[in-house]
């Protein structure tokens, strides 16, 4: 069992983190004070191809494959998880459905562009009446002329307000449901989207959210994503890849929080010695290290089951529960060891402190994985639960 | 025309610790980096390949084979070629052999234009690699600690910074420089280019022997022992006298540490 | 330094070779006057001559090289000096040595010897220290035992040169400039060498830049101590020290006190709320310290702290401390790097 990361990886890895510290660190407080995305670092990060980096070289990728995402993810969100949150909704889902599913020609006209980030791309499933509970979606496309007319309405979607691909989900026959009457589109911006409100968030606001409104919005039969009716199919497909790399995003957020509070335990002297002579502030940071560990092992070895092809979708589940309770659990730490300057507007620790709830929320909220957990284990001994 | 880049790995700086009862670098955490300074000059490189596309940039280092990491690094950033100049005798080599070994090299590669490198390498603190290489070269000009480099009308030009002052410099090709870091920073390699540097894309790997050198003809390590003693990062030292006294003592400490 | 340890250098002797005698210096006559640096290594070639029974013999050469300047030499240490006007070519300068054998050959770090110096010891094939710090006599091997700052002068490497001539560059600014002794005499001799043409060297303006406080070379900060003295004084430090050194990016920073008193913006706060930084050089000019700023710049390779206060917190976490008014201080150190 070799466990060593082979070496393109390593400068990878560098390359990312010095794309990162140089070109996003100096402008992601200022980037969320003011809830905008920073849009000239992020044409840096195109350059350097970390829109792409999991996708193959022949659409504009980098070949790193989900190896290679789950180390993007990491280092991304060691200096700032808004930036996370727009890579995120752009590779590992909107761009993802294409991928996993699209014909060779869908590829080579939209994977190309958002691999090379000269587009943006956002994953539109969740619905007023549809989130965790995903087969609930009411966005209806119906055929005409040889074309599809979308209408509908999604909300809370990533990258909304900037992105010029959709990557959409709309039932096509309501009496099949999510089992063969659901399907999967590419819609471009110039075909007619709006953009409805814009979220107003607590964390990650860097990131912009916000309503997708489809009225009358008319798409090819060639903007089909894989086969009509197997949509949902190709969406959760495209969800498992993206939890695992949410589980990648946990890690490097957590690795961040046990550094500050390995730092500031050093640092700051209470009674006369520094934080870190007192056994609890030892606990915290032997607990921290120890789920991090465990969570880096985990993120790690689903990369490698994606990568060689062996069903994972279950490790997925796990990566994100643990992932994102384990960040949580981080930041909540460092706020306590922080004391009152984990509270100041003007030091990191509350940044990350809001953005890392978002975690715990989407791609399915963590009772949802939870559940699914569970059933997929109970199946396995017979025991089928309806839901 | 072509242009040699000349490269070298060093133990990062940031990571390194010291073994204070060893009196040695303890290397054991410590991860190899490309020299920063050398990042810059493939910059300026690459910047020339971009406006003549004719121009043929290569990237050279020498060492153990580990050393191959920094070339890939250099061919993900967009170099033509990497050559690697290792063996037994190459990892002897100190400054006077090992420019005379990179010299014949360069010669090898024919129509070499300009060789380039950084102004210093950080571990050793030296920056003599390029003015020893324009003697082996046959005496070529040598533009050191420059910024701003063009090639224009066979010659090379830049700013070239020597005791607190920029000057204009110009010398005909063929030439060498060593190149200034500047706080913008060099160019990013891309993904797709970091892993086909290592999937795709060869080192070549050139022996003395292969070069036709003799080892028992370079000049033998003219150093004696040499070691390295770390002193303890020492707080609290307060410089006495009077306020002028204070201010020689100080400059001259912080000139001895090389911090300015 | 203390470099007591030295004694445990052992080594195979080195070979006794004709004639390679006495210690030579290569001093530069850009102008009309000696420069600093050049009586530096003079002075210090006197030193290590004493202890090694030798001469110190200069060479001076530049376009202003002359008969007075080169007897200046004298009073300032040296047995006897040469000089001839002019640059000389590379091979004439081979050969000068090559017949005048050298045991030692010192330049200083300066414009001229850095070049130069290299490009000599690859003729000669031979070792070259540069950036020395600390020289002495290993008296035992005859030999010219060197100390030079290897990582950012985290750690010195320490090299004992066996070849001939043993030959290094020294650090501007680490010696003294010796005392005149105008009762010295010795020998002034002009020199036929070949010289070169040198183009006329005009100095221009630095390239400008944008620097992030993350990423200058040499941060001068300052803080509430300045409210008698007036916050001019920081960026005048700044100033001098571009001046003394146009090519590292320079930046002004402030503690939360002084951001708080209004004396620089907010974006310039050096503190665990505001910005982190890692400079080479980090000068806290008037700033007490609390751990919020300890923190933000504990990765500095090496931190000054100007404080009146001898038992403010800021002289346990800095490298090297002056305790006196930052009003006399500063202006001190200007002049100082002025000079």
């Amino acid at each position: 069992m070799d466990l060593t990361l082979p070496k393109e990886y390593d400068l990878l890895r560098h390359m990312i983190r010095d794309v990162m510290e140089n070109e996003f660190a100096p402008v992601a407080e200022e980037a969320d004070e003011k809830a905008e995305v920073p849009f000239e670092a992020i044409k840096v990060a195109a350059k350097a191809g970390l829109f792409g980096i999991p996708f193959p070289q022949e659409y504009g990728g980098s070949g790193a494959g989900e190896l290679g995402y789950v180390i993007l993810m990491e280092e991304i969100s060691r200096v700032d998880s808004a930036m996370a949150t727009v890579v995120g909704a752009h590779i590992g889902i909107a761009a993802m459905a294409v991928y996993v599913d699209g014909s060779r020609a869908l590829k080579e006209k939209y994977l190309t562009p958002m691999a090379q980030g000269a587009k943006i791309g956002a994953f539109c499933l969740t619905e007023p009446a549809a989130g965790s509970d995903a087969a609930a979606i009411k966005t209806r496309a119906i055929r005409s002329n040889g074309n599809w007319v979308i209408n509908g309405t999604k909300i809370y979607i990533s990258n909304g307000p900037f992105a010029d691909l959709f990557s959409v989900l709309a039932v096509t026959d309501p009496a099949l449901g999510a089992r063969g009457g659901v399907t999967a589109f590419v819609v471009e911006k110039e075909m007619g989207t709006k953009i409805g409100v814009v979220e107003k968030k607590l964390g990650i606001r860097a990131s912009a959210t916000s309503e997708v409104i489809f009225d009358e919005v008319e798409v090819p039969q060639a903007n089909v994503i894989g086969q009509e009716g197997l949509g949902f199919v190709t969406f959760m497909k495209t969800l498992d890849l993206g939890r695992v790399t949410v589980g990648a995003a946990s890690l490097g957020g957590a690795q961040k929080a046990l550094e500050m509070i390995i730092d500031y335990a050093r640092l700051a002297e209470k009674y006369g010695m520094p934080l870190a002579h007192q056994q609890q502030v030892q606990f915290m940071i032997a607990d921290l290290y120890s789920w991090n560990e465990m969570l880096r092992g985990l993120v790690y070895r689903t990369a490698w089951m994606v990568d060689n092809h062996r069903p994972f979708a279950r490790e997925a589940y796990v990566c994100k529960l643990m992932g994102s309770e384990i960040a949580s659990k981080a930041v909540s730490y460092a706020m306590e060891i922080h004391g009152a300057l984990g509270l100041s507007r003007d030091y990191p620790l509350e940044r990350a402190f809001r953005d890392a709830r978002i975690a715990e929320i989407f791609e399915g909220t963590n009772e949802i994985q939870r559940i699914i957990i569970a059933r997929d284990l109970l199946r396995e001994v017979g025991v089928h639960i309806e839901p | 025309m072509r242009i040699v880049v000349c490269i070298k790995q060093i133990l990062d700086p940031e990571t390194i610790k010291f073994s204070r009862s060893q009196q040695a670098i303890d290397d054991r955490l410590a991860t190899r980096i490309m020299n920063p300074p050398d990042r810059w000059a493939l910059d300026a490189a690459l910047r020339f390949k971009e406006a003549d596309p004719s121009i043929e940039v290569i990237a050279m280092s020498l060492g153990e084979p580990g050393v191959e990491d920094v070339l890939r690094e250099a061919l993900a950033l967009g170099c033509d070629r990497a050559i690697l100049l290792s063996d037994a005798a190459v990892v002897k080599a100190r400054a006077a052999g090992l420019a005379q070994i990179v010299a014949t090299a360069i010669r090898r590669l024919r129509n070499v234009q300009l060789v380039m490198t950084g102004h210093m390498a950080l571990d050793t603190g030296s920056g003599t690699l390029g003015a020893r290489l324009a003697i082996e070269l046959g005496d070529w000009p040598v533009l050191m600690n420059v910024d701003q480099l063009r090639l224009e009308g066979g010659h090379i030009t830049g700013l070239q910074y020597a005791d607190e002052k920029y000057y204009h410099s110009s010398y005909p090709l063929p030439a060498v420089a060593t190149v200034l870091e500047t706080p913008q920073h060099p160019r990013y390699p891309h993904g797709a280019d970091i892993i086909n540097a290592y999937r795709v894309r060869n080192v070549e790997v050139w022996s003395s022997l292969a070069l036709g050198i003799d080892p028992t003809t370079l000049p033998a390590p003219t150093t004696g022992r040499q070691l390295r003693v770390p002193p303890a990062r020492q707080l609290g030292l307060i410089v006495e006298g009077t306020p002028q006294e204070a201010a020689q003592t100080l400059v001259a400490m912080l000139r001895s540490r090389r911090v300015i | 330094m203390d470099l007591s340890f030295l004694e445990q250098l052992l080594g195979a002797p080195v070979e006794e070779e004709e004639g390679y005698r006495n210690i030579w210096v290569v001093a530069i006559a850009w102008e009309p006057h000696l420069r600093a640096c050049d009586l530096q290594v003079v002075g210090k070639a006197r030193n290590l001559a004493d202890s090694l029974g030798a001469y110190v013999n200069v060479l001076l050469i530049g376009d202003n090289a002359d008969e007075d300047l080169a007897r200046e030499l004298i009073v300032y240490g040296a047995d006897a000096a040469y000089w001839g006007a002019g640059y000389p070519t590379g091979h004439s300068l081979l050969d000068f040595f090559s017949q005048h054998k050298p045991e030692i050959l010192l330049f200083a770090d300066a414009a001229g010897g850095r070049k130069m110096a290299p490009r000599l010891a690859q003729r000669l094939k031979c070792a070259l220290v540069t950036h020395a710090v600390d020289l002495s006599i290993n008296a035992e091997e005859r030999s010219l035992v060197v100390a030079t700052p290897i990582y950012h002068g985290a750690a010195y490497r320490v090299v004992e040169c066996r070849t001939n001539p043993q030959m290094a560059t020294v650090q501007q600014g680490v010696f003294p400039v010796p005392d005149r002794d105008d009762w010295r005499s010795g020998d002034v001799e002009m020199v036929e060498l070949e010289w070169k043409p040198q183009p006329p060297l005009t100095p221009v303006e630095p390239p400008e830049y944008y620097i992030p406080l993350e990423k200058a070379d040499i941060i001068i900060a300052g803080g509430r101590g300045l409210r008698g003295a007036g916050w001019q004084l920081v960026e005048d430090l700044a100033a001098a020290v571009a001046r003394r050194l146009p090519h590292k990016a320079i930046a002004v920073a402030g503690s939360r006190g002084a951001v708080d008193e209004g004396w620089i913006g907010a974006e310039h706060m050096v503190d665990l709320t505001g910005r982190t930084v890692a400079p080479a050089l980090y000068v806290a000019c008037g700033i007490r310290g609390t751990f919020q700023h300890f923190g933000a710049t504990e990765k500095a390779r090496c931190i000054v702290a100007i404080n009146h206060n001898p038992d403010a917190p800021i002289f346990k976490h800095a490298d090297y401390g002056i305790v006196g008014e930052v009003e006399e201080i500063i202006p001190a150190l200007i002049e100082v790097l002025d000079s």
